[in-house]
Formats: structure tokens, C-alpha cells, sequence
């Protein structure tokens, strides 16, 4: 269970976050919805420990352990996994290799031993085939000269190779067309589990008709505003959300 | 032309004086002394390098590497006699890595060829070292082949002193099927001085993979001097690997028309490593990719000096150079770019990355660029940072620990400059060196 208590965080010396409160049992999908500014990706930053995101009050919690002690590569071996907004272009380093560093950072933080070179391609030629990514693909650099899709969906890859327990996907349709949005979504749904908890961070509703929530959020200056079921996204996709006292972004 | 030491006079520095010393305490035993040709060369080179004397800062080639400061010392010369045959491990001196490639090798140890560890006559290549042929018959035959270098006090001084070193001939056409791998090395033990000097030709339209390693293993200051001519049409990678204690170098390379030629340097820490490179395009059309690689920790200190002469038109220069610089090291990239009159349609593009690790790391990079045709592309840029810190967030969110995340990034940096290596077996090999570098 994901448990965020009374959360203040700084960027730059100015509040973003400002006593958030959050709960995520096992096994559900909440989505968060809000206007741009409101603080959806400062959030993601702060659960995931990207520096420069300074908390100054309040507590993360997941599975009972406490987040904001551990450096980002902790979190990932606690379950935490954050599918980036704009995932990184890593010139110079070729797809595979990074999934296998990866894959076996998580094994060692487990007491296993690295996974041998057959059994990691095997894996990864079965996850990359059920979201479209060639195997030429991945023996490129990460993300570099990727189309929009195809890192959301390399993202998705990711998740997929590394079983995390809480997903955190932080506008995972931005600049998605509907095909793309489509296939990544898939992607996510087939990692839905009762071991597994996710947050959709979002900032239209059409990614929920893909990914269905048990709960929305709506989050505003920096708070959680209003809580509902899946419905209240459809509402908000209606009046906007202006109603929370922020303006509508083009 | 013919000097003699006496035209030298006493204008000298205790600095050069002392290189004087060392030429005159072993003349008479320098391989070919007895030959009146081979003397004179030797001492026409020992004068220039009097002339020019031991470079420092203020002379702007060396503007950041102050040899007065950096090497003031002056070894006894090792191989000018035949001595007793040290024994060496050549896995152990350049690594693993390069001496598992599959190559003809040409061993030169403590400046003396050995046979006993060279494969390098299966080649089908004409090959002779350096010393047979100054002490055979065809002796006054050799000079010719080691022109001397303007303004070169590394290559003046491997002239001088030089007791061994690689003649060698690729044949009009020929395509090698494995590198000819040229070892350098300087044993352990007391501190000496290293002297050797190669000539090299790659006949018309040959193809052919060169690979230098120099390594100096404890006190020793190595001098090398490569001459290459890649004829019309052949096609050339060249990779120099310098590794341990002192070492200058030159590489004097002049391109044929339509050559193709791809020199790769690359150094891992070291007191002082110079490495020189002079290319001149001599026929149009040509093409020729330089790629350095330095990794530096510690109290190293590298220079790649560059010298890309553009004498015939259409021909393509690109560089690129990528350094990483921890500790209290410091890099140092020159590149001068001369496009000549009627040089026209020179493409020329440089680069140099650095990538500074720590506070006291320092990389200094001067481009020159002395164009004197109207039709030409040329530019250049330079670049120095830390490490992408959202790129280490990246990877760290991904579980992978914060100083696995560097050295990817790191190899991610370095690679860069390899990852236009053809041969692939040399690129890993390469790579596996900037692994080991990074596991330290």
C-alpha cells in the first residue's frame, strides 16, 4: 500500500507540493488527474527521488517502508517504478544493455545471481513481441532516435522486465496518437495484478478508457481536491478544470 | 644536409645539454654507426632538436604541456647494445584485451625487435626492423625513408636515439586479413629512455589495419616517430594505444589520392603522454576520421596534438575527440586545421567533448584554424561537463546503483569515439580497455 501523508516539497526554493494526501491499497489503479501546474510530475519525482525535489514536510510510504530514506536505485528494488513523462535518449548505450544492467541490479538487491545471456534474451524477446518492439530496436541506443510511441513503449518494457510492485505512469499518453496510446496501454493492463499497485498520472481522460481506475483524483496546487470513481474522470473530460480554480491549459 | 655537434656551441640549456650528453656517451654503439650516412642523420636530428630545445610553455605547440617541468629527466638509453633479452609478458603489459586480438604482431621490447614473440612475417607484408636494416649493407638507404619532421622535437629525438622500429611495406592491392599489430613496450626495472622510429607504406588501393601499442611500464620516457604513406585509393584504421609512464609520439601520415585512413588514439592515465598526429592530404578526394579517447585519473596528463593539412582539393577531415578527466589530471587537445590555397571543396569538422569528473580536473582544447582557400566547410567545436544528471536519475530510478550508472554514462561517452571502429573484434577489444579503466 502506497501512503502519502501531509506531503511539502520544494523545487527551486518554491512549494509545489503543499500537504498531499494519498492512499493506494495493493492491487488498485488510481489515476490523478489535473491541470498543468498543479504538481502531477513533481509528484511522481518526489516518490521516485530525483534530486532537486526537496521535501520539507509529510511521509511516503510504500509497503509500510519509508521512501524518502532511500536513494532512487532503493526505491527500484522496493518495487518503485516510475514510466517518465519524456524518457531519456541514452546516446551510446545500446537498449539491451541497459535492461540487463537493470534486470540484474534488481536481481543482486535480491541475494540472486545475474540472469545468464540466454535466459535474459529469451525474456526479452517475449516481452519486447507483445508490445511491437523489435529486437533491432533494443540493440540501439536507449530512446535515441525513437518516435514517441515507441519509448512510452519501451517504458513499458521496462515495467514488464522488471515486475515492479507500484507503477507510476506520469503522462504516459502525451504525444501518443490514439494507435500508440492503444498498444501501451494494453501493455499496462496486462501487468494489472492484485500484487501491484498503479498511479496514473494524466491530464485528459482519454487514457482512462484504456486503463480503467478504481479511483480519481483530482489534484490541484499541489493538493488532492476531489475523490471519486472512474465516472468523475468523464466529468472532469465535460467541465474542465475550472471548477478547481485553475485555468483550463490549451 | 650534414651538422656536426660542434656547430651546436654552448647556447644550450642544462635540459638539452643533457640529451646531448646521452647522444655523445653512445654514438658509437647506436645501430648503423659505422655508416657515415646513418651518423649524420642521426646527429642532423640531434641538432634540430638543440635548435628548438626541450619544449615549454611558452612555446605554443606546448603551451599546456611544459616538458621542463613535466619531464626534466633524461634516462640512460636501453637497446643500444644488444643485451640480455628481457622477459616479458605481453598479456601483461598491454592487457588482456588487445593481446587477445587476433593480429600479426611485430614486438619491440626495451627499443630491440624480438623475433621470438613476433608473427608479423606471415603478414605477406615486407618487414624489417629498424636495426637490421641500419646495421646491413643498405644502410645509408634508411634516412631517406625518415624524412625530418618541421618543428618536431619528438620526432628529432626518436631520430637520434632511435635503436629499433618497423620498415614496413603492405603491397599495391593487397587486403590483409588480420591487423599487424606493432608493440611497443618498455620493461620494468631501472629507468631508461626508449627510443624507436617506424616507416610504414601502404601500397595503392591495399587494405590494412595498423594498431601501436606503447606502453612504459614504470620510470621509463618513451620516444616514437611513425612515418605512414597511404597510397591512392588504399584504405587505413590506425589505432595507437598509449599506456603507463612517459611517452611522446608522433605519427606523420600523408594521404594518397582517394585514401581512405581512420587513426584512433587513445590513452588511459599516464604521467605524460604526447601524442602527435600530422596528416597531410596530397591527393584530392581523400577522407580521413581521427578519433581520440583519453581517460585520466590521478596526476595524468595527456595531449593530442593535431596537425590536419589540407594540400589538395575535396578531401573530407573530420575529429573527434572525447576525454574524461578525474582526479587532478589534465587534458589536452590541439587541433590545427590548414586548408592550403587551391584546397578547395575541404570539408573539415572537428570536436572535442570533455567530460570533468572532479573539481581539479582540468581539460584545455585549442582549435586552430588557418584557411587559406574560399571554397571550404569548415568548423569546429568544443564542449566540457559533469555528468547528465537526469540521465543518472534515469538510470538510477531503473535500479541500477549510482556508480554502475557512471560507468555506463562514462563508457556511453568514451564509446563515442570508437563506435566508428569497422573491425569489431578491435572495437571490444578497445572497449574492454575503457571497461578496465572504469572497473579501477
Amino acid at each position: 500500500m502506497l501512503e502519502i501523508k501531509n506531503l511539502h516539497a520544494d523545487v527551486d526554493g518554491k512549494e509545489i507540493l503543499k500537504g498531499f494526501n494519498l492512499t493506494v491499497p495493493k492491487g488498485e489503479v488510481h489515476a490523478i488527474m489535473g491541470p498543468n501546474g498543479s504538481g502531477k510530475s513533481t509528484l511522481s519525482y518526489v516518490i521516485a527521488g530525483k534530486e532537486g525535489y526537496e521535501v520539507t514536510e509529510g511521509s511516503v510510504t510504500w509497503n509500510g517502508k519509508n521512501l524518502l530514506e532511500m536513494e532512487p536505485d532503493e526505491r527500484a528494488h522496493a518495487g518503485v517504478f516510475l514510466a517518465f513523462q519524456y524518457p531519456m535518449e541514452i546516446p551510446g548505450v545500446a537498449s539491451l544493455t541497459f535492461l540487463r544492467a537493470a534486470l540484474n541490479a534488481h536481481r543482486k538487491a535480491r541475494g540472486e545471481g545475474e540472469i545468464s545471456i540466454p535466459d535474459f534474451m529469451r525474456k526479452v524477446r517475449a516481452e519486447a513481441d507483445k508490445l511491437s518492439i523489435s529486437m533491432d530496436m533494443l540493440k540501439r541506443p536507449v530512446n535515441t532516435g525513437f518516435s514517441g510511441g515507441e519509448k512510452k513503449r519501451n517504458e513499458v518494457l521496462q515495467m514488464a522486465l522488471l515486475q515492479p510492485s507500484l507503477c507510476i505512469l506520469d503522462e504516459m499518453d502525451s504525444g501518443l496518437d490514439i494507435d500508440a496510446i492503444r498498444i501501451a496501454a494494453e501493455g499496462v493492463n496486462g501487468l494489472r495484478s492484485p500484487d501491484r499497485s498503479v498511479l496514473v498520472i494524466t491530464h485528459y481522460q482519454r487514457l482512462l478508457n484504456y486503463i480503467v481506475p478504481d479511483k480519481v483524483h483530482v489534484m490541484a496546487r499541489g493538493q488532492i481536491l476531489r475523490s471519486g470513481g472512474k465516472e468523475l474522470a468523464l466529468e472532469l473530460e465535460e467541465s474542465g478544470y475550472a471548477a478547481y480554480g485553475a485555468a483550463e491549459a490549451a | 644536409m650534414t651538422v656536426h655537434l660542434t656547430t651546436i656551441g654552448p647556447a644550450v640549456s642544462p635540459a638539452e645539454q643533457r640529451y646531448l650528453d646521452l647522444y655523445a656517451g653512445c654514438a658509437g654503439r647506436l645501430p648503423g654507426a659505422r655508416h657515415e650516412t646513418v651518423r649524420h642523420w642521426r646527429e642532423a636530428a640531434l641538432a634540430s632538436f638543440a635548435a628548438l630545445g626541450l619544449p615549454h610553455r611558452r612555446v605554443e605547440e606546448w603551451k599546456y604541456t611544459d616538458l621542463r617541468t613535466l619531464m626534466p629527466e633524461v634516462h640512460p638509453l636501453a637497446g643500444a647494445l644488444p643485451a640480455l633479452a628481457a622477459d616479458v609478458s605481453i598479456v601483461k603489459a598491454i592487457g588482456e584485451a588487445l593481446a587477445e586480438l587476433d593480429a600479426y604482431w611485430a614486438v619491440f621490447v626495451d627499443g630491440m625487435f624480438r623475433a621470438d614473440l613476433s608473427t608479423v612475417h606471415e603478414a605477406g607484408v615486407a618487414f624489417q626492423p629498424l636495426r637490421a636494416s641500419l646495421e646491413g649493407e643498405e644502410a645509408a638507404n634508411v634516412p631517406g625513408q625518415f624524412p625530418p619532421l618541421d618543428r618536431d622535437v619528438v620526432a628529432a629525438l626518436a631520430t637520434a636515439f632511435a635503436t629499433d622500429g618497423a620498415i614496413l611495406n603492405v603491397p599495391a592491392g593487397l587486403k590483409l586479413d588480420k591487423p599487424i599489430h606493432l608493440i611497443f613496450i618498455a620493461s620494468e626495472g631501472a629507468p631508461k629512455l626508449v627510443a624507436t622510429q617506424s616507416a610504414i607504406v601502404i601500397g595503392e588501393g591495399a587494405e590494412a589495419s595498423l594498431i601501436e601499442t606503447h606502453v612504459a611500464a614504470g620510470e621509463a620516457q618513451a620516444f616514437s616517430a611513425t612515418r605512414l604513406t597511404v597510397g591512392a585509393g588504399a584504405a587505413v584504421s590506425h589505432v595507437r594505444v598509449n599506456e603507463g609512464a612517459k611517452q611522446l609520439s608522433t605519427a606523420s601520415v600523408v594521404l594518397g589520392e582517394r585514401a581512405q585512413y581512420d587513426p584512433v588514439q587513445m590513452t588511459t592515465d599516464g604521467a605524460l603522454t604526447r601524442a602527435q598526429t600530422r596528416i597531410r592530404f596530397d591527393g584530392s578526394q581523400a577522407r580521413c576520421h581521427y578519433a581520440g579517447a583519453m581517460m585520466l585519473r590521478g596526476h595524468a596528463h595527456a595531449d593530442f596534438t593535431l596537425v590536419v593539412e589540407h594540400a589538395a582539393e575535396s578531401c573530407e577531415s573530420r575529429e573527434l575527440v572525447k576525454a574524461v578527466v578525474d582526479g587532478r589530471s589534465r587534458g589536452v587537445f590541439q587541433g590545427k586545421v590548414i586548408v592550403e590555397r587551391g584546397a578547395q571543396k575541404t570539408d573539415g569538422k572537428q570536436m572535442a567533448n570533455a567530460l570533468l569528473l572532479s573539481d581539479e580536473a582540468e581539460f584545455d582544447s585549442k582549435p586552430e584554424l588557418e584557411i587559406f582557400a574560399d571554397d571550404v566547410a569548415c568548423g569546429h567545436g568544443a564542449t566540457a561537463g559533469q555528468l547528465d544528471e537526469d540521465l543518472m536519475f534515469y538510470l538510477r530510478a531503473r535500479g541500477i546503483p549510482e556508480p554502475e550508472a557512471r560507468a555506463l554514462l562514462i563508457a556511453a561517452f568514451v564509446g563515442e569515439a570508437l563506435d566508428k571502429i569497422g573491425d569489431e573484434a578491435l572495437r571490444t577489444a578497445l572497449q574492454e580497455k575503457v571497461d578496465a579503466w572504469l572497473a579501477h
